[in-house]
């Protein structure tokens, strides 16, 4: 079940709203499903567009992971909830000042990808 | 035998380092009260671009340094503030690994799907893994991770790493500092595979890195990581599980070249600093 607040100051007002509803529904949804849900408790309605931006962004930020179903896109949490997501974004943004991680996330070459695999053999 | 050698040889380069960055400060003192008691520009052009050397490169060091310090300190306060946001029980399975290691007593967990471990804190480390990491690796894999986290948890490497980046800070004018700091933080990642390898079997080591370095890397990740030096650190990492040792780092030489350019410029003009220190109130030297 996702959480909010506690470390929720990771997220803007709307960007927080669009992550409950994201976490809500418990699968990927497109812009327009999202929008939806956002405007039916609001007397001025949020634009498309406005929507759409917030969600590019939250991909961008890596929060969001965005796929193609069909003809359109649709968008899913990468993180369980708020905590995590901060902790994500300290990771990211600190990490190299003084943690000793085990493994730094890199895109596998796949000679070393093959080489890892020949050593568990 | 060889061991001894090799931390006194350590603690040795250290101390070294500290009394250079102690003596640098020193004389920045020394220039800026050189230029309060005569003036700027001093009596000859060779004084006065000693003088002010010695000052400007003391100047980027401290600032440089003061940055790195700011940052990790911030960095600090904001995980442990998030690590009680989103402290969740260790799951039984890494726990029962850590107690067989002996780290269990300093290991917290966080929420997360996304498996990772990381060893944080200076004073009194501490291991941080996500609950995603039970689910992404075989319980002999996380034997491993938790033995390679355990030994900078020992080496106190978190504190390590700050002091070769706050040293290379100091020293960011000479082209082989930060180079330096990368090797020294890559020794601790190759020392930690030989104690996880040890324990675990080479195996089991590259099965728990094949996993967690396939991920794909967060954007966000990548944006606040642009030194990009996950891929190199890597290869030397399963260069060593191959060889059985850790791998020939050929040295930067140009980098190496360009330092010590700079340093037969700063060693003159260092002398030049002592030597006018006899013109201030007192005569130091």
């Amino acid at each position: 079940m996702a959480e909010q607040g506690g470390a929720g100051s990771t997220l803007g007002p709307l960007e927080a709203e669009v992550m409950a509803v994201l976490w809500r529904a418990g699968r990927p949804l497109p812009v327009r499903e999202v929008a939806a849900e956002l405007n039916a408790g609001r007397d001025a309605a949020l634009a498309y567009t406005t929507v759409m931006t917030v969600m590019s962004r939250l991909a961008g930020k890596g929060i969001l992971v965005r796929s193609r179903s069909g003809r359109r896109f649709v968008y899913a949490p990468v993180a369980a909830d708020t905590a995590e997501i901060a902790v994500r974004g300290v990771l990211a943004e600190f990490g190299d000042a003084a943690l000793a991680r085990f493994v730094e996330r890199a895109e596998l070459d796949p000679q070393l990808r093959e080489r890892l695999r020949r050593l568990m053999e | 035998m060889t061991r001894r050698l090799g931390l006194l040889a350590a603690t040795s380069c250290w101390m070294l380092l500290l009394v250079a960055v102690m003596a640098h400060a020193a004389l920045a003192v020394l220039a800026a009260a050189e230029f309060a008691t005569m003036g700027w520009p001093l009596p000859t052009w060779f004084d006065t671009t000693a003088v002010t050397l010695v000052l400007a490169t003391a100047a980027a060091g401290l600032t440089a340094s003061v940055f790195v310090a700011l940052r990790a300190a911030a960095g600090s306060r904001a995980l442990r503030a998030l690590i009680r946001a989103g402290r969740r029980p260790v799951p039984l399975i890494v726990h029962n690994e850590a107690a067989g290691l002996g780290c269990a007593g300093r290991l917290d967990a966080v929420a997360g799907e996304d498996a990772f471990a990381v060893t944080y804190g200076l004073f009194r480390p501490r291991i941080l893994v996500s609950t995603g990491l039970a689910a992404a690796l075989t319980r002999a894999e996380i034997g491993a991770v938790l033995a390679h986290e355990r030994e900078h948890l020992r080496h106190r490497d978190p504190l390590r790493l700050l002091a070769a980046r706050l040293f290379a800070a100091w020293g960011c004018y000479l082209p082989a500092a930060r180079w330096l700091a990368s090797r020294a933080a890559l020794g601790h990642e190759l020392g930690a595979d030989r104690a996880a390898a040890g324990r675990a079997g080479r195996g089991v080591l590259a099965g728990a890195l094949l996993k967690l370095a396939s991920m794909p890397a967060c954007p966000a990740v990548a944006a606040a990581n642009p030194e990009g030096n996950g891929s190199r650190s890597l290869e030397a990492r399963v260069t060593q599980l191959e060889a059985g040792h850790p791998p020939r780092q050929r040295p930067a030489v140009n980098r190496l070249l360009a330092s010590a350019g700079t340093l037969s410029l700063l060693a003159p003009a260092a002398m030049c600093c002592a030597a006018l220190s006899q013109f201030l109130p007192g005569g130091l030297l």
